[in-house]
């Protein structure tokens, strides 16, 4: 061993983390009225506030529940569309209907349930798996969870206006654009995908920050539960990915609502340009849904095979080298659209690279349940071993269309349905129904039927080959997608009526389970436990609260190394074994020891998640259909209800450290690097640095297309004067905040009126920063060219910053005047600080190279 | 002025995919900036080798010092899941590299 490897000497908490784990568990009995204690602050409200709850057991379930009601119904638009097609020439659904039909099955199948799906999964099993009470910022999981499905019902229902989208599921302009979908039709896709936009991202937030910040202590990150790592990857590729499509959408809203033309090509646009962004976000969203349904698949091939996972090392390597791989296939999706022939090559071999890690799972998964000496085939068993095999089908067709040639000969044939569809059921469905049934007696009162559920698997195995199979000779024949009939001569009805039959076969599949879970799930009481004998935390007797006490982990299969354990941690042995502050709360840990750090209290129930929500929703809604006085309405109660939710937040240490177990005293308020929410707010800035930078990218890619006219004749590039004062005017500011942080330190001891003086100048110099631009920009007209429509989209990106800064900034006066915020309480100000130096490093960025680019070529 | 351990630990974690996602976009985009500026493909050679051999340097230094990056603590678990993570991180890192400049300088303008 060389003097490297010697281990480096503890820091303090580890060495209090350390001592405590000499007196644990506690044998000692606990004080009467803990356990009472600990149920009542942890109790759900009943009757109507049921809907105020931010349980993650409850908001989880309410989650995956509202996703597999988008699954039937965009099922039953899957259904009505295989009926028209059953036969040559049929007339049950018109073109314009059924353009409606499949925009609608592929929109609402991606966005409202298979993304949500997989986050409601990661909000109802992460706590649990880590043993902690909840998910730190449990009113955003709440809040997107209203979001979400306010939105995608109001979505849904524009069908029955005949106003639903009909442009595909990838919305490609010009098609969509105000001149060829001069309806709203169009407008309602924007307004759900923005839903889910909003509630992906919060989503994201609270995994990240909840998979590193609030695991079991000793969890360490080569501990933590496979489907802790596939959560945190996909929420890095939300953090990564999402803004494209988030800027795609404001683009093509711009274009639709102003005539900005971003993709039209005789006014200096590119349609290329969404594709471009489409795919960036949209190949990576198929690794999106598919990677947490493969960390499930992780989780529970160990309880089939009663072995821990074969690789667990090269599986999580796996998992992160897909996430990065995924980003660079985007163009496979484009190879028919001229692009160059290098790009094909280019994008074709990163296109065959991903196989590489999705294979190193697959063939854990084989070696482990090769270790068992005896597997038993009940239903997770089932769908898991369904999941390999279609899956794996659907990998090997990605293989064929990731080769060039092929691709030309397929694309946008029925071999491309097949192909996603094996790709998508396989993947993502199957895993999910083995989910459900394996982790439904965590949350229920009883488990799933074994026997409904193995007719429900093979009508849905047999369903899916039955449909989809032949749907490679349907395409390899030359039958396009996306046509609403076709004639007898092409030779195609028996093959499309097969076809008809298999997607009733998993109709029928689906209502089985539908009828199961009508029939046995029952959310509240007791469940049912842990029937399949898994060995991971989630497995802990449950109450409201969570486990009753937080355990010390010192393996992947806890349960399964340490019969023991459960009962210590029913009998309170371990660490926070009641209500320490009389309130809702949990250990926040380090990101990679898993050493307890704080104590973080949890927000409770409370209406003013659903009413921003609401809020939220009905502004999107209202302006979608142009009732702009009733959007504002809606826009002003949703951002009350943030603003009230927000002074509810950073009480500060209003309580003395608390011995959480073992002697290991915490404190209950954190400031500064360790603090969960200051790193909630560096992933939020990451999301909006990735905004930032595919704007760029859309300003050089339009640039690319036409070097030499940039700025087209009789346009000019931006103001370099007024551009440079702006750019002085936005560092001003940040450089003033930071002047005002260090006034604030010396709050309450002096007067915060230096503080608020500052803060107030910061305001000011923000929004002349902001006016400087209108100055800068002035003379260029955004509705003449993509020059034009671009550069302000610089503004407009920086329009958002400057008023949400706006907003807080003045809700921090406010907090300050109330004595609400100081020296020591000021995560509010730390918080907005970050954001703050963001955007003025954005404003300054763009207006660097609004002004200068053009002149430097 | 020293990184804190934890950021120097997923620095170097994450090293290899990040700089292989680095060597992939600086790629893309000298294309991009070639096809732009002269509209002639495929981008010079001595570009992409230059890049290339950068990039694959880069992933040696992250391997010869990958015990640094790693957590060393009571924890031998980690230490050990930390320098595979790197080691094997880096040899697909590097086969990736090398598979995507092939394109650039096997296909002809």
């Amino acid at each position: 061993m060389s003097a490297k490897d010697l281990p480096e000497p503890l820091d303090e908490n580890e060495r209090a983390f350390e001592a405590a784990l000499k007196n644990l568990p506690d044998r000692t009995p606990r004080p009467e009225g803990e356990l009472e204690e600990l149920e009542r602050v942890w109790a759900k409200p009943k009757g109507w506030r049921t809907l105020t709850v931010v349980n993650n057991d409850y908001v989880g379930s309410w989650y995956v529940g509202a996703s597999l009601m988008f699954f039937v119904l965009a099922g039953i638009l899957a259904l009505i569309m295989r009926v028209q097609l059953a036969a040559p020439l049929a007339d049950i659904v018109g073109p314009e209907t059924y353009n409606q039909l499949f925009t609608m099955h592929g929109t609402i199948m991606m966005f409202l349930f298979a993304v949500p799906a997989v986050e409601a999964m990661g909000v109802l099993l992460l706590p649990q798996m880590f043993a902690a009470r909840d998910l730190p910022f449990p009113r955003l999981s709440a809040f997107a969870f209203w979001a979400y499905f306010i939105g995608g019902t109001a979505f849904f229902l524009s069908l029955f206006w005949g106003v639903a989208p009909d442009g595909g599921w990838f919305m490609n302009p010009p098609y969509t654009s105000y001149i060829f979908s001069p309806g709203v039709n169009a407008d309602f896709w924007l307004l759900g995908i923005g839903f889910i936009e909003i509630s992906a991202i919060a989503g994201a937030i609270e995994i990240v920050v909840g998979c590193l910040k609030t695991r079991a202590p000793g969890m360490t990150l080569d501990k933590l539960p496979i489907f802790g790592w596939a959560m945190l990857v996909f929420a890095g590729m939300i953090i990564v990915g999402f803004p494209a499509i988030i800027l795609g959408t404001i683009l093509l809203e711009l274009e639709r609502a102003f005539h900005w033309p971003f993709f039209i090509a005789e006014a200096g646009g590119d349609p290329l340009l969404w594709q471009h962004l489409f795919w960036f976000f949209g190949h990576p969203e198929v690794y999106i849904i598919f990677l947490p349904a493969a960390g499930l698949v992780s989780m529970m091939i160990p309880t089939i095979a009663r072995a821990k996972l074969v690789g667990y090392n090269m599986v999580v390597l796996a998992l992160v080298a897909t996430g990065f791989i995924s980003f660079g296939v985007w163009a496979h999706h484009m190879f028919t659209t001229g692009i160059p022939d290098l790009s094909l090559s280019f994008f074709s071999a990163a296109s065959m690279a991903v196989s590489i890690p999705a294979g190193v799972q697959v063939f854990a998964w084989i070696a482990t349940l090769m270790l068992a000496r005896k597997i038993r085939f009940n239903v997770p068993t089932l769908f898991v071993f369904g999941f390999l095999v279609i899956f794996t089908m659907g990998g090997l067709t990605g293989v064929m269309l990731g080769l060039v040639p092929f691709d030309w000969q397929a694309h946008d044939t029925y071999f491309i349905v097949a192909h996603l569809h094996y790709v998508l059921i396989g993947g993502m469905v199957f895993p999910l129904f083995a989910a459900i049934y394996y982790w439904t007696p965590m949350v229920s009162q009883n488990a799933l039927s074994e026997r409904l559920g193995k007719w429900a698997f093979w009508l849905m195995f047999s369903g899916t080959h039955i449909t989809f199979f032949i749907m490679h000779y349907t395409g390899l024949q030359g039958m396009p997608r996306r046509v609403y009939t076709y004639l007898p001569a092409q030779d195609v009805s028996s093959v499309n009526l097969i076809s008809t039959v298999g997607a009733f076969t998993i109709a029928a599949g689906v209502a089985v389970f539908v009828f199961d879970m009508l029939r046995n799930f029952r959310l509240g009481g007791e469940n049912a436990g842990n029937v399949y004998d898994g060995g991971t935390l989630e497995w802990l007797p449950q109450g409201d609260y969570c486990a009753r006490s937080i355990p010390v982990v010192d393996s992947t299969q806890p349960l399964w190394d340490r019969p023991e354990l459960a009962s210590e941690v029913k009998a309170g042995q371990w660490f926070l074994p009641g209500a320490l502050t009389g309130r809702r709360e949990t250990i926040v840990t380090s990101p990679i020891k898993a050493i307890p750090q704080y104590l973080v209290i949890i927000p409770g129930p409370s209406i003013w998640h659903v009413l921003a929500a609401i809020g939220t929703a009905g502004f999107f809604l209202s302006l979608t259909v142009k009732l702009v006085w009733v959007a504002a309405a809606f826009g002003i109660l949703g951002i009350g209800a943030v603003l009230r939710w927000m002074s509810e937040m950073d009480k500060g240490p209003d309580h003395p450290p608390v011995d959480v177990g073992g002697g290991m005293m915490l404190p209950v308020y954190m400031t500064g690097p360790k603090s969960h929410a200051i790193w909630a707010m560096w992933v939020l800035v990451i999301v909006f640095g990735m905004i930032f930078a595919c704007q760029i990218f859309s300003y050089l890619f339009l640039w690319s297309g036409q070097p030499d006219a940039w700025p087209p004749a009789g346009t000019g590039a931006a103001a370099t004067f007024p551009a440079v004062l702006s750019i002085a005017a936005y560092a001003g500011s940040f450089l003033l905040m930071i002047a005002a942080g260090r006034a604030l330190s010396r709050v309450p001891e002096q007067a915060p009126g230096r503080f608020l003086m500052l803060l107030l100048t910061a305001i000011a110099a923000l929004l002349a920063g902001f006016g400087g631009e209108f100055a800068a920009y002035g003379h260029i007209d955004p509705t003449a060219s993509g020059f034009g429509a671009t550069s302000w989209t610089f503004t407009v990106l920086n329009g958002l910053q400057v008023a949400t800064l706006f907003l807080w900034g003045a809700f921090l006066v406010w907090r300050t005047r109330r004595g609400m915020t100081d020296g020591v309480r000021r995560l509010s100000f730390d918080c907005i600080l970050v954001l703050w130096g963001f955007a003025a490093a954005q404003a300054s960025i763009s207006l660097t190279i609004s002004a200068f680019f053009p002149l430097l070529i | 002025m020293r990184m804190p351990a934890k950021i120097l630990a997923f620095a170097g974690l994450l090293a290899p995919p990040v700089i292989w996602a680095a060597h992939w976009g600086l790629l893309y985009w000298a294309v991009s900036l070639e096809l732009t500026l002269s509209r002639t493909v495929p981008v010079s050679g001595a570009l992409v080798f230059a890049l290339t051999a950068a990039a694959l340097l880069a992933l040696a230094l992250v391997v010869w010092r990958a015990r640094a990056f790693s957590p060393n603590g009571q924890e031998p678990g980690l230490r050990t899941f930390w320098l595979q993570f790197i080691h094997v991180g880096a040899l697909i890192a590097g086969a990736g590299i090398v598979y995507s400049a092939l394109p650039l300088m096997m296909v002809p303008a």
